[in-house]
């Protein structure tokens, strides 16, 4: 396997709230922590078949599913130009119901990554920055009136003046997966 | 001479023959030019940007696009951002909201004999508004509840609204 690998164990003793991954999806930048990416790959190791997924990628052993988003994070099936990098994202952590302030405290879960974690799915995103903020970061939930039963997000980082929206692992795995009903006037 | 007290509130022309009014300390300021948006995913269509302002993320509402149902196309030069400030119930800090305007606002004087029915959509509107009233050349203004506008859910709106006035 080619790529950058992000191995936790070395970031075992490291602050985990302090660590993410910037995803940027045409103009969208999508922020999920260091510790629910599991490796890069180029977009050049991805095959491609005709399935809801639009293709998939092989991680050691295992065959991921590899999805494709726009913007709005919905689901597409045509690739962007745009699109040059495989983030192999697993849902193992334990995200499920956290709050915003949980979310910047996450545990440590070097335990799950001494293995390939299960879950594990692709998303071709156009660039990707491995970040570390050393600085408080403010975050700022979602207005209450851009809320809707799609939303997928769980705040808003305010940095260098623009805006990045926070996720997990899990709700773009929900994104990807699931056809939502539309409201008439979304 | 009468004794009524005239209130003083801004009148918001949102275009496409629509006209609403904020509180005279509701408006705080103008945009001299259009702010870099950002789009915020899986958000209302009437209100799904936002941009930075003084450090702070403030969502921009498309009044005239929720009341319609359908994405309104504004001429650049008719297209200005209003930030307005509110204060929810609890009195917690002051919040901040902008609204898409096509006009610069104009002030005006409300007195309570101006009261009025909410102009159709009806139900909308009062979700939307506080009150309304008779302007001699406009006809019905609401004035605009900026704490529902913008501390409500797009949900908690139509489950309350029902779907089918919004669609039709």
């Amino acid at each position: 396997m080619i790529g950058l690998s992000l191995d936790a164990n070395a970031n075992a003793d490291a602050e985990f709230n302090s660590f993410y991954v910037v995803m940027t999806i045409d103009n969208l930048n999508l922020v999920v922590p260091q510790t629910h990416v599991y490796a890069l790959e180029p977009i050049l190791d991805v095959s491609y078949s005709d399935n809801n997924f639009i293709g998939h990628i092989q991680v050691e052993t295992i065959v991921c599913p590899v999805y494709v988003l726009s913007a709005n994070l919905t689901s597409v099936t045509s690739i962007s130009q745009n699109r040059r990098i495989c983030v192999l994202l697993h849902t193992a952590s334990p995200i499920s119901g956290v709050s915003i302030e949980d979310f910047f405290v996450m545990p440590a879960i070097s335990d799950t990554l001494d293995r390939l974690p299960p879950n594990l799915f692709g998303l071709l995103c156009d660039q990707v920055v491995l970040t570390e903020w050393t600085q408080q970061i403010k975050v700022f939930p979602l207005p209450a009136c851009m809320r809707t039963p799609q939303t997928r997000l769980r705040g808003l980082i305010l940095h260098n003046d623009n805006i990045l929206c926070i996720t997990t692992a899990q709700d773009l795995l929900d994104c990807c997966t699931t056809s939502y009903l539309k409201l008439p006037i979304l | 001479m009468s004794n009524t007290i005239a209130a003083g509130a801004w009148l918001l022309d949102l275009g496409v023959g629509i006209h609403v009014a904020v509180g005279e300390r509701e408006l705080q300021y103008l945009l001299p030019d259009l702010p870099k948006f950002t789009t915020i995913p899986n958000a209302p269509s009437y209100c799904c940007k936002a941009f930075v302002w003084q450090g702070d993320i403030i969502p921009v509402v498309d009044i005239a696009q929720l009341i319609l149902g359908q994405e309104i196309t504004r001429l650049e030069q008719e297209e200005l951002i209003v930030l307005a400030i509110f204060q929810s119930n609890d009195n917690t800090l002051i919040q901040r909201g902008a609204l898409f305007i096509s006009a610069i606002p104009s002030k005006i004087y409300v007195q309570d004999q101006q009261t009025c029915d909410f102009p159709p959509p009806q139900a909308l509107w009062q979700q939307l508004s506080s009150s309304c009233f008779n302007h001699s050349e406009i006809g019905a203004v609401p004035i605009l509840n900026l704490e529902k506008i913008f501390l409500t859910t797009a949900t908690s709106l139509w489950s309350k609204q029902g779907v089918e006035s919004f669609a039709s």
